[in-house]
């Protein structure tokens, strides 16, 4: 009786680690785990490099080498800079968009690995300079003061955080009303615009502010800093020849600068015919002053000497106070 | 016989058993996957990083295949949808106008994402 008890005890034990051995096989090779919700690092092969290179992209456009960084390294692979060479070498092969290949040579450069056909695209480019055979007057009349600090050179600053969604809480200042400093009249080919500048006391560029510009039957609006090559105040739209055009800026419920038209600007060459862009700027009202209601200026254009134009802008003023 | 039989099965059964438990529990091996299986922020930043790209090479080819690895669903409301979450975070409006751009292109457009549009 002991004997068969000891012996179905034997059995069961070597039938229990066959079924561990056969389980552990299983669990470890046949069917590992397959996490939901994971970092880069669980990528297949194929898709890391579509990260790469949506990475280098990214890198190209943000030019932030720090979140690049954070993204290379959620691959968590020691061997992630040989990867981004390899993707870098296909798209150079591939004839991919060269602030892009710049963009993946760097940080490939930066990761240690360097190729030859990396080298073009890490060289400093040399700025090129190019004469301007048709100089375009820009006429600025004088305004009462603040006299406009010269914009500084745009200064794109992305949030620099490691995080891949940067989060921010916004905080609820009061809400600025903004006064127009200059009205510019600008004479270049192309597409008549109105460009406007929003800057803050000290003459820096303020981003995300939203313009709203109307016209008889129709209006439009855009936000500042789309164009951060141009500043981060500046934003622009076409506009039409025969409308006339009135901007209102942040949350003012009434246009701030109004009559805005077109107009053709004098060319030394009767057969081209360039019509004129405004552009605005502005700056938000100092809390101590008290604007009064719908001013309206005059303004007489001071006008340079080589470049003689006769323009005399009338500017509208109408200031709106926030709540 | 049938006892012997009956013991075979049930330590294989419990055998078996422990060794998924342990093998899954601490696994040596995972599976890589997809980036449909990538966390709703890393997903997020692939549809930032997918924009950003269109915006450099214009290929919306690409960027629809690009988005059509995060899984079934309107590429176009998922760009917009994340570009209206950046606007809600108060990242840049560059970032902003490029997700603008290509839900735009992809032919999701929304109200709040309307002054990011212009180029």
């Amino acid at each position: 009786m002991t004997g068969e008890r000891s012996r179905t005890l034997v059995v069961f034990i070597v039938a229990a680690a066959v079924g561990l051995i056969g389980g552990l096989v299983l669990a470890w090779f046949v069917s590992p785990v397959q996490y939901t919700a994971v970092e880069p690092s669980e990528l297949r092969t194929e898709f890391r490099a579509t990260y790469l290179q949506l990475v280098g992209a990214s890198f190209a456009v943000e030019n932030d080498w720090t979140r690049a960084q954070f993204r290379l390294d959620a691959l968590r692979d020691p061997n992630v800079a040989r990867q981004l060479a390899n993707v870098t070498e296909r798209a150079i092969a591939e004839g991919r968009p060269a602030p892009m290949l710049r963009a993946l040579a760097r940080l490939s450069d930066g990761r240690g690995v360097r190729t030859a056909a990396m080298i073009v695209y890490l060289a400093t480019p040399v700025p090129t300079f190019t004469l301007n055979q048709t100089p375009t007057p820009i006429e600025r009349p004088t305004l009462s003061p603040p006299t406009p600090t010269p914009t500084l050179a745009p200064t794109f600053a992305p949030p620099d955080t490691p995080t891949p969604l940067p989060t921010f809480t916004p905080t609820a200042p009061p809400l600025p009303v903004y006064l127009p400093i200059a009205q510019d009249r600008v004479c270049e080919p192309g597409t008549p615009q109105i460009r406007v500048v929003v800057e803050d006391e000290k003459g820096e560029g303020i981003p995300g502010v939203e313009v709203w510009v109307t016209w008889d039957d129709g209006a439009d609006r855009f936000v500042t800093g789309l164009k951060p090559e141009k500043g981060n105040g500046y934003g622009d739209i076409d506009i039409q020849p025969d409308k006339t055009y009135a901007v209102a800026v942040a949350q003012s419920a009434l246009p701030i600068v109004k009559g805005i038209k077109t107009e053709q600007c004098p060319s030394s060459d009767p057969a081209q015919t360039i019509l004129a862009s405004w552009q605005l700027t502005f700056r938000p009202v100092p809390p101590t002053v008290t604007p009064t209601a719908s001013p309206t200026l005059e303004t007489t254009a001071t006008l340079t000497p080589t470049e003689i134009m006769t323009a005399t802008p009338t500017l509208t003023v109408a200031t709106t106070r926030q709540p | 016989m049938r006892r012997t039989l009956f013991v075979i099965a049930l330590g294989l059964a419990i055998g078996l058993g422990a060794g998924l438990a342990a093998g899954w529990s601490v696994p040596i091996n995972t599976v890589k996957t997809d980036p449909s299986a990538l966390s709703a922020e890393w997903q997020a930043d692939w549809v930032l990083m997918t924009a950003q790209a269109y915006s450099l090479d214009g290929d919306l080819d690409a960027a629809r295949h690009t988005l059509a690895l995060l899984g079934e669903g309107d590429p176009g409301a998922r760009v917009a949808q994340r570009g209206e979450q950046a606007v809600s975070e108060g990242l840049p409006p560059f970032y902003i106008g490029t997700l603008a751009r290509l839900a735009a292109a992809l032919g999701s457009r929304t109200p709040v994402l309307a002054p990011y549009l212009t180029r």
